[in-house]
């Protein structure tokens, strides 16, 4: 922060905003440590894993609260301005979507319990690589993003985005190979749809990632890119489920 | 210079802004309401036009909400409001948030009604989904007006509402289930559906979330990752303290 001209050199100050990055960092990695937890209880069928998850929810949760009341504090006392206000604004924005890509594991975690408790084998094999795969690229591109928030690096967004396109086109495909699945096999639709939503599901954390890099595209420059450019609506028309 | 005047000069100025958003918030509601219902009117009735023209006007829900963010992160920045005002900014800011993900919500039952209005239509003519769509547009149209007029019970009835269409919701993907197992050639509409049943539910799931925002402002407690009826006992109890304390 080089707001010197603005005069906010106060130490207590700037520690808060510090720390208020490096809480939102945290979270962030908790996120995405729950992508996979999450995704590896749904193909193992491990209920531990999937129970573990829902306890790290819980934690996510309360990150999020303690986050939005800091930030609210910092806005309320402190009165930031320029730049100091966008990163309140930013890390109130991420922490949103963090919150949410959470409560998206929660549901893949949740899917892996009720699975595990019908004794199914959960997904059906053919799912297995492209969930797994886009379990990696969704939990990288959450680690990359809330990285990128940390530092304050714009830069990042594009190999977020591209990422989250990577994502796109893999669901895509998935979905694709699991319609023949269902064709086939109809006594097994419902854990074809499990399937589907948990997919549909780690769509959801590669745009939620997508979200937070264009956050902190806003936070470094305060440009508001979101709905811009013909990577969004591209992106857009990829996915439209 | 005098102070006060200047404070009243601020919180007078702020007023203005506040209203003017407020008006911007609730237009933009109102116009995420009307694609809502246009978007289910396309899937029933089979219009490919109507459901084509509602996916293409998203860009209009996305316009507003850049708008009105920019305008509050202004009126942030210039005015400096108190506390409790800042809590209806920060009320505001996150409300357009989720009107922008209904609004995505929408884009996509009006791309799905314009590719199913070419296919056989299914036996009960889309009696559920219609039923699920006027569930879900209530909640949206009620949980802005607990909004605009700031007022938290109203807030709690509307929240309550969202379990109701979780239940219908698992209901519709039950019985679709069923029909794709009677009849596989359904599969394909069926999983159209699917999307269509989940984008409703999903609306409903942010129309409880305005709710919550709503109660934010008035009570200036976070009852998001509470149960509903947590979060009113919490604050009837701590109302009835505050009475004691006086």
């Amino acid at each position: 922060m080089n707001e010197t001209a603005e005069g906010h050199t106060v130490k207590a100050y700037d520690g808060a905003l510090s720390e208020l990055r490096q809480r939102a960092h945290r979270m962030g990695m908790l996120v995405s440590l729950q992508v996979e937890t999450a995704v590896r209880a749904l193909l193992e069928s491990d209920r531990e894993a999937a129970e573990l998850v829902l306890q790290r929810e819980l934690q996510i949760n309360a990150w999020q609260s303690e986050i939005e009341a800091e930030s609210f504090r910092l806005l309320a006392r402190q009165a930031p301005v320029a730049s100091d206000l966008r990163t309140v604004l930013a890390i109130s924005r991420a922490v949103t979507d963090l919150e949410r890509a959470g409560d998206e594991s929660k549901k893949i975690a949740r899917f892996a319990l009720a699975s595990a408790g019908r004794g199914s084998t959960g997904p059906s094999r053919v799912m297995h690589r492209p969930l797994r795969h886009m379990a990696e690229l969704a939990s990288e591109s959450m680690r990359v993003a809330v990285d990128a928030l940390d530092r304050g690096d714009a830069a990042v967004a594009h190999e977020v985005a591209r990422l989250d396109r990577e994502i796109d086109q893999e669901f895509e495909a998935a979905l694709r190979q699991l319609m023949t699945v269902a064709m086939e096999r109809t006594r097994l639709l419902k854990p074809v749809f499990d399937t589907v939503f948990a997919l549909k599901s780690l769509e959801r954390i590669g745009d939620h990632a997508k979200n937070v890099a264009e956050h902190v595209v806003f936070l470094v420059s305060g440009a508001d890119v979101r709905h811009a450019g013909p990577d969004r609506a591209a992106a857009a028309k990829a996915t439209q489920h | 210079m005098e102070s006060a005047d200047l404070s009243q000069h601020t919180s007078r100025r702020f007023n203005e802004d506040m209203e003017r958003v407020t008006t911007r918030v609730l237009q933009m509601g109102g116009f995420v309401e009307q694609q809502l219902n246009r978007a289910v009117t396309a899937l029933i009735e089979g219009n490919s036009a109507i459901g084509e023209e509602v996916a293409r006007e998203d860009y209009k829900v996305n316009q507003m909400e850049v708008e009105i963010d920019e305008e509050c992160n202004r009126i942030i920045a210039t005015r400096q409001p108190t506390a409790s005002d800042l809590r209806v900014m920060v009320a505001i800011i996150k409300t357009i948030t989720d009107l922008e993900r209904i609004g995505d919500e929408v884009e996509k039952v009006g791309n799905i009604a314009a590719r199913l209005a070419t296919m056989e239509k299914p036996s009960d003519n889309y009696r559920e989904i219609r039923h699920l769509g006027r569930l879900v547009t209530e909640m949206v149209h009620d949980a802005l007006h607990a909004f605009a007029r700031l007022d938290a019970d109203e807030a709690f009835e509307v929240a309550r509402r969202d379990r109701k269409v979780d239940e219908e919701y698992e209901s519709v993907q039950r019985q679709n289930i069923t029909f794709m197992m009677e009849d596989p050639r359904q599969i394909r509409r069926a999983l159209e559906i699917m999307w269509v049943v989940r984008a409703l539910e999903r609306i409903g799931d942010h129309a409880k979330n305005i709710c919550e925002y709503t109660v934010y402002v008035v009570h200036g407690k976070d009852i998001r990752h509470l149960s509903l009826d947590d979060a009113q006992r919490q604050i009837r109890e701590s109302a009835a303290q505050g009475r004691k304390g006086d």
